[in-house]
């Protein structure tokens, strides 16, 4: 169980708050919110990058500040939003990464590394690119090998910063339904940053809402994603219904009508 | 057959693009060089702008190694043991030093074209070197020991200068290693254009020098295993610090301890370097890029092989420096860039 | 137009002729007072050690010297108080201090030797003003170039600049004194051996002087032989293995004596403890003094010989 308990943070200004969520073992959290809203301040909190000025993160009830560095990297597997990397590593290299709080200082990967590297890259759809350069990947290919390492590590806490930005939506889909069955299948907490609504959805079970610093709303889809709430939040019009195949929450965007006639924006 | 191309035969004789590293390739690679050591050594000590038969040169070489006497002449016999044979270990020694540096500054600052003159260090001990030439009437400091302490006090500068309050971000490190290296860079030109015959002396040694005294020789080398030791400790988590700091740090690595250790160490091994033999260009920069183009981006394999094969590069470039115009001499770092640039220009091509 | 008019007018056209002219006159009297004036004075050309023909002012009365044995040769051949101004390396005679400093051999300062009002500048090739040369020449400063390359050039470099300033006598007995000098150092090494000499201008890494240097030239005639002398360049590199097998008996170096390599105090000069710092301003300056870096050269060089 994870739980984030009234986290602040600031850089220039204050960024969070006072921010708190729950999140139980086999749930989907999505994280939403406009840029500025202090979705990635929290998710680098959770995840150890940042610390709190107030506030703490607690791990199955141990505080994650006083855990070692070893200890907490073997329960959270996250996925940054971007990743420029200058130096040839191959895919397999770059995804055996996720291995290494699970092996001493000194030596090299075990068979056990490699058959887990290779389970995640398949869970993946990336076994192919094994033996390729990751920096002559594409956009999504590279997405989808970062979500790899982070599944090698095999953790507890799976943390996706907006993850299928560069994505198609045949890999859209199967990005959240590899996190989806991680969750269900095995009670990881999966915990994904992102822009897209519907997809959120469609899959997650609970949903944070954000905006300014401060947590606006949280609870299941249906009760968060609410007509009201979005536009609040997102201060854009859009319209809220029932998805018909799956009873999800369906967002649609309405474009303003002066848009609609010139044709322009 | 160069380092190079004995590298790009050990990757190509398995068929295909390893997919990583195994402790086999690392062994098998590392004796090829290490035998490629050997032989370039024993090369480098047969010639030289003197001509002594080989039968000689084994035979001086030997009695050093057993004790007994030589039959060869006092010249041929100081010749071998006391020029060659500490020139050849002042090339290892800084060839090493100057390539695992520059493949531990690829590493830390994410960024494959860093050589390791960037964040200053080379200045900072050159300042060293031509201020202890302008005072040594009234302080007589050893031009390598006033040079180191002119690294040094550049390390602390610079790294003071590019922290940063959220642990320290790679660019901010080389944006206060470019200032310092400009200022500093400056100041030793304005020394040595202003000032007399002296410093006039120190020019030539300022671009490279081979030459120099070796008595404190034992003691950098075990200064340079040291440094490359502790780089070699940190081998794995700069493997992961070059996909990204945060990313790093969430799978498990000490960031700010590897980070400053690794940058005191690469740093200390150039300061070390540039005191005993000025700054020699090229090595840092093209050596590691060499070795990743040939057998791939793994620190573990990198550091290990950029020491040997900086080493070996470093060896040959000298021996071309000291016998191609005899008996004059080029000068080192002009000999580095005129031999590793086309060598580094045919594995380019070869690998893309 | 009316007569009074025109009457006017006719005042108002010599007023201004009359105006004309005394602008005329005042123009003549800029122009007589400008730089260019030396060039209407008496003048003569003359044709410097480079062979450029120069235009020069027939008595030059604001000498600018650019090197230290430039100033030493001007002052040794009595016309320093026409010298106005000397860099600040040129400490001999001590009354050469007393003089403006318009700069150093390497970087002169053209609008000091301008505020000077030079009439005259005499520069050494080895400095490398060439850049500078041109700027002087356009602002009307005829330059002198001085291009002495071994010791006989020297000599012939004295008697041109006596001819320059005015003072050929003196320049005449100078050179036949030095002659003399040089002479008597040359029948002394008659019957001596000829040591192998290695002359060091800076250590870590070796510099040494080649052949057909200056120095070079200087060696052979105070009664050795350069062992560098083969080596290309003027001052090259050299290789330490060679200059140990060469087996040096003397060795000359411009830094401390005990700043030698270790290595060098294997070969025999090092072993006897012939190893000499030689005063630098009398062996690097191609001036009068040359020939008591000559004499003290070959003292050393040769120190059973009597040099009387």
């Amino acid at each position: 169980m994870l739980e984030v308990r009234d986290v602040h943070f600031s850089y220039a200004k204050p960024v969070l708050k006072g921010a708190s969520v729950e999140v139980a073992r086999g749930e989907l959290l999505a994280v939403l919110g406009p840029n500025g809203s202090g979705k990635s301040t929290l998710i680098k909190i959770i995840v150890g990058i940042l610390t709190p000025e107030r506030g703490s993160v607690f791990i199955e009830g141990r505080r994650l500040a006083s855990m070692t560095r070893r200890h907490s990297a073997q329960l959270i597997g996250y996925v940054a939003q971007e990743s420029a990397i200058r130096f040839p590593l191959t895919v397999m290299e770059f995804v055996l990464q996720g291995r290494f709080a699970q092996n001493r200082l000194i030596g090299f990967e075990s068979e056990r590394d490699v058959q887990e590297a290779e389970r995640a890259m398949e869970l993946t759809e990336t076994i192919e690119l094994a033996a390729r350069p990751v920096t002559e990947l594409s956009g999504g290919e590279r997405q989808r090998v970062m979500l790899a390492r982070a599944l090698a590590v095999r953790p507890a806490i799976l943390v996706l910063d907006e993850p299928v930005a560069n994505l198609d939506i045949a890999h859209q889909v199967k990005m959240f339904e590899v996190v989806k069955r991680l969750t269900v299948d095995e009670g990881t907490i999966g915990i994904v940053v992102t822009h897209e609504l519907n997809l959120a959805a469609e899959f997650a079970t609970s949903v944070l809402l954000m905006k300014s610093g401060e947590v606006e709303a949280s609870g299941s889809p249906r009760e968060v994603m609410t007509e009201r709430l979005l536009r609040a939040v997102f201060d854009t019009d859009l319209m809220v219904d029932v998805n018909p195949a799956s009873g999800s929450p369906r967002i649609t965007l309405i474009a303003s009508r002066a848009s609609h006639s010139s044709g322009s924006v | 057959m160069t380092t190079r191309t004995a590298m790009s035969k050990v990757a190509s004789v398995r068929g295909r693009a390893p997919k990583r590293l195994t402790a086999r390739r690392l062994l098998i690679t590392i004796s090829v060089l290490l035998t490629l050591l050997f032989i370039v050594a024993a090369f480098s000590l047969a010639i030289g702008s003197e001509r002594i038969e080989l039968r000689t040169v084994a035979d001086v070489i030997a009695s050093k190694l057993t004790g007994r006497m030589s039959g060869a002449s006092p010249e041929h016999a100081m010749i071998i043991a006391s020029i060659r044979l500490p020139r050849v270990l002042m090339a290892i020694t800084v060839g090493a030093a100057l390539a695992v540096a520059g493949a531990a500054y690829q590493a830390l600052l994410r960024n494959p074209l860093a050589d390791p003159g960037i964040l200053g260090v080379s200045s900072g001990a050159a300042l060293g070197a031509i201020t202890a030439t302008i005072f040594s009437d009234a302080l007589p400091v050893s031009r390598p020991v006033a040079a180191f302490v002119g690294a040094a006090v550049t390390i602390a500068i610079v790294y003071m200068l590019g922290q940063h309050r959220q642990g320290g971000g790679a660019e901010r490190l080389i944006l206060a290693g470019v200032i310092i290296n400009a200022l500093l860079s400056s100041i030793v030109i304005f020394l040595v254009t202003t000032a007399g015959a002296r410093q006039r002396s120190v020019l030539s040694w300022l671009i490279g020098d081979m030459s120099g005294e070796t008595r404190l020789l034992p003691v950098v080398a075990l200064f340079v295993l040291t440094g490359i030791a502790a780089i070699y400790l940190n081998a794995r988590g700069l493997n992961l610090m070059m996909t990204g700091e945060d990313d790093a740090l969430v799978l498990g690595v000490e960031t700010q301890r590897v980070k400053l250790i690794v940058y005191l160490a690469a740093s200390l091994l150039t300061g070390a370097a540039v005191a005993v033999s000025g700054a020699i260009g090229f090595v840092g920069l093209i050596i590691p890029h060499a070795v990743r183009l040939a057998g791939g981006s793994d620190n573990r394999l990198v550091i290990p092989a950029s020491a040997v094969a900086g080493a070996t590069f470093l060896m040959l470039a000298d021996t071309l420096a000291r016998t191609v115009i005899a008996p004059r001499e080029l000068n080192i770092g002009v000999v580095t860039a005129l031999v590793g640039a086309p060598v580094f220009i045919y594995l380019l091509r070869r690998t893309s | 137009m009316s007569e009074g008019r025109q009457f006017k007018s006719h005042r108002r056209s010599v007023g201004c002729h009359r105006l004309a002219s005394l602008m005329l006159a005042l123009a003549c009297a800029l122009v007589a007072c400008s730089p260019n004036r030396s060039m209407r004075e008496s003048s003569r050309t003359i044709v410097d050690e480079l062979g450029r023909t120069i235009t020069i002012p027939e008595h030059a009365g604001r000498i600018v010297s650019l090197a230290p044995s430039i100033t030493e040769t001007l002052f040794a051949l009595g016309v320093g108080d026409r010298v106005a101004g000397v860099t600040s390396y040129c400490d001999y005679p001590p009354e050469a201090t007393l003089k403006e400093k318009v700069g150093d051999t390497l970087k002169p300062n053209i609008e000091r030797i301008v505020g000077i009002k030079a009439d005259l500048v005499i520069v050494s090739t080895s400095s490398q003003l060439e850049q500078y040369i041109q700027n002087l020449e356009g602002l009307g400063i005829p330059v002198y170039i001085s291009n002495p390359r071994n010791l006989e050039q020297v000599l012939q470099s004295i008697t041109s600049m006596g001819r320059l300033v005015g003072a050929e006598d003196r320049a005449r007995e100078l050179v036949s004194d030095m002659r003399a000098r040089i002479d008597r150092v040359a029948s002394s090494l008659a019957s001596a051996e000829r040591p192998r000499v290695l002359f060091l201008l800076g250590t870590e890494p070796l510099i040494t002087v080649g052949g057909g240097t200056f120095m070079d030239d200087l060696i052979t005639r105070a009664g050795g032989r350069s062992i560098s002398t083969e080596a290309g360049g003027e001052y090259p590199q050299y290789s330490m293995e060679t200059a140990v097998a060469k087996q040096p008996e003397v060795i000359f170096v411009q830094f401390d004596e005990k700043q030698l390599p270790e290595r060098l105090k294997q070969t025999p000069a090092g072993r006897a403890n012939r190893v000499y710092h030689l005063d630098d301003d009398l062996v690097s300056r191609p001036g009068p003094r040359i020939v008591n870096g000559l004499e003290q050269m070959a003292s050393k060089i040769n120190p059973e010989v009597s040099w009387k």
